[in-house]
């Protein structure tokens, strides 16, 4: 009999083997957070494809990254591939002039690009997680 | 007689990598690139032998965390840093004074998550023979490349230190008696172990007691890695905790452009979260935020977090009646601390 350990969710059983009813299963991979930290970039004013870097520190290896980013003084946060929505209406829809296009990652550095479509320079503070490698 | 074992500390600059223009030391490395050598340094904190002790013999078994892709051995000359207590290395060791004694030797490089030994017996006895040597210093050690073939290297990141220094002497001999061992012996982690077979290093070393819960995936040795990917759960490292799973669907009217919903977290600061979107008449669900289009119509989503909603933005052109977007959201524990 092979060894496992596992942690139901509350009024599954733990005979179950629907890997769903755990919270826990040592059968199935957790997805470890390798390292998050947070970096503070400074969005130039009416420039888009802004480029930004930070050595992960995991060379040669690709990890999976996520990040999300809050401006300066705003109290929301927004995803990559997302605007930072400042105006919303039923007419008009939802708009906004910063954007996270995209956080990438290669085999030295996490990779952040944001257009910003101000007249003024922005704060930005991304807060980002190293994930599993994927290679 | 002992055996002790010294792994690198996981913190910056207790490794040291070269590269032609540049350095970093969050790491270190040894071999050929194609951009050119890459040498470099690692760093034992508290490496307990006594001062003049005859060391029986060292070894520094060093673990492989990603390696080149090139054929042949690497090539490689290993110094000693001839200091008493060598400091850290946030400023380059590349060119402190290496010790007389050296190692010169090639390896193939094994596969990753592996190790291969280097004989370090001399050079450690003439570290702890300096007269300003003591119990419980740091010693250092710097690899420099010896002609390796092009692509052949090896690296490891201190965030998965696992290289170490295994030290064998006679703790019966006066010059040891001097001070306590401090040994670490090897001692198998708490949890049950997935692995049937030990790693096929050459020098399998235990590691420093580990104390946790680590879980190894299938073929890998709980025993002998620090790899968080060799492990299916380890905690040394995060995870992101589930939280909630929320549904809402956001009806965009005809003659309007956008619609918007949200929901509830209340979890007082933002939240790590996850959300997919499956528009109307596209039976798939796609990550969100994102921008679609058919042949005459476009649609887009978009979401904020805020420290107690998820607010959900949809907006469309070209559709002619209602248009519903079924978010699917995913909520962790995981505060973004932002």
């Amino acid at each position: 009999m092979s060894q496992v350990i596992k942690v139901a969710k509350i009024g599954k059983d733990i005979r179950s083997t629907d890997p769903n009813d755990f919270v826990f299963h040592s059968d199935y991979n957790t997805f470890k957070i390798i390292k998050e930290a947070t970096k503070n970039v400074t969005l130039v004013a009416s420039t888009t494809n802004q480029t930004f870097t930070e050595a992960h520190g995991l060379d040669h290896i690709l990890p999976l990254v996520h990040a999300f980013a809050k401006r300066s003084g705003v109290s929301q946060v927004f995803a990559p591939n997302g605007l930072d929505v400042e105006s919303f209406g039923f007419k008009l829809g939802y708009s906004g002039d910063i954007k996270f296009n995209y956080v990438a990652s290669d085999e030295t550095n996490v990779i952040f690009n944001f257009d910003n479509d101000k007249g003024s320079n922005v704060d930005v503070s991304i807060r980002y997680f190293l994930l599993e490698h994927i290679l | 007689m002992g055996v002790h074992v010294y792994t690198a500390a996981q913190s910056l600059n207790e490794m040291f990598a070269q590269y032609p223009s540049s350095s970093f030391s969050n790491s270190w490395h040894c071999g050929h690139h194609a951009s050119g050598n890459r040498e470099g340094a690692v760093r034992f904190n508290n490496v307990t032998i006594p001062k003049n002790t005859p060391i029986i013999s060292a070894q520094l078994n060093v673990y492989v965390g990603a390696k080149g892709s090139g054929s042949g051995d690497l090539k490689y000359i290993m110094y000693g840093i001839d200091e008493d207590n060598t400091a850290d290395y946030s400023s380059s060791p590349m060119a402190r004074t290496g010790t007389t004694a050296s190692t010169t030797s090639q390896v193939s490089v094994p596969s990753m998550g592996n190790y291969f030994p280097i004989n370090v017996t001399s050079i450690v006895q003439e570290i702890v023979d300096r007269s300003g040597w003591a119990s419980g210093n740091n010693m250092g050690f710097k690899i420099f490349n010896n002609s390796s073939p092009t692509d052949v290297w090896f690296f490891e990141s201190y965030l998965t230190p696992n290289s170490n220094l295994e030290v064998v002497w006679d703790e019966s001999s006066p010059s040891s008696s001097q001070s306590p061992s401090s040994s670490v012996s090897p001692s198998p982690s708490l949890s049950p172990s997935r692995s049937s077979s030990l790693s096929d290093s050459p020098s399998p070393s235990p590691l420093a007691p580990f104390l946790g819960i680590k879980i190894a995936k299938p073929g890998k040795n709980v025993l002998l890695s620090n790899n968080p990917t060799d492990m299916i759960f380890d905690s040394d490292y995060g995870t992101l905790k589930y939280f909630d799973k929320q549904t809402k669907t956001v009806t965009i009217s005809s003659g309007n452009l956008g619609a918007t919903a949200t929901i509830d977290h209340n979890l007082g600061y933002y939240p790590f979260v996850e959300v997919f979107i499956k528009v109307e008449g596209f039976n798939k669900y796609e990550y969100c935020p994102f921008a679609g289009a058919g042949a005459t119509v476009f649609y887009d989503a978009n979401y904020k977090i805020t420290t107690s909603q998820i607010v959900l933005y949809a907006q469309t052109t070209g559709f002619a009646s209602d248009t519903d977007f079924d978010f699917l959201v995913f909520i962790y524990k995981n505060n973004l601390k932002l």
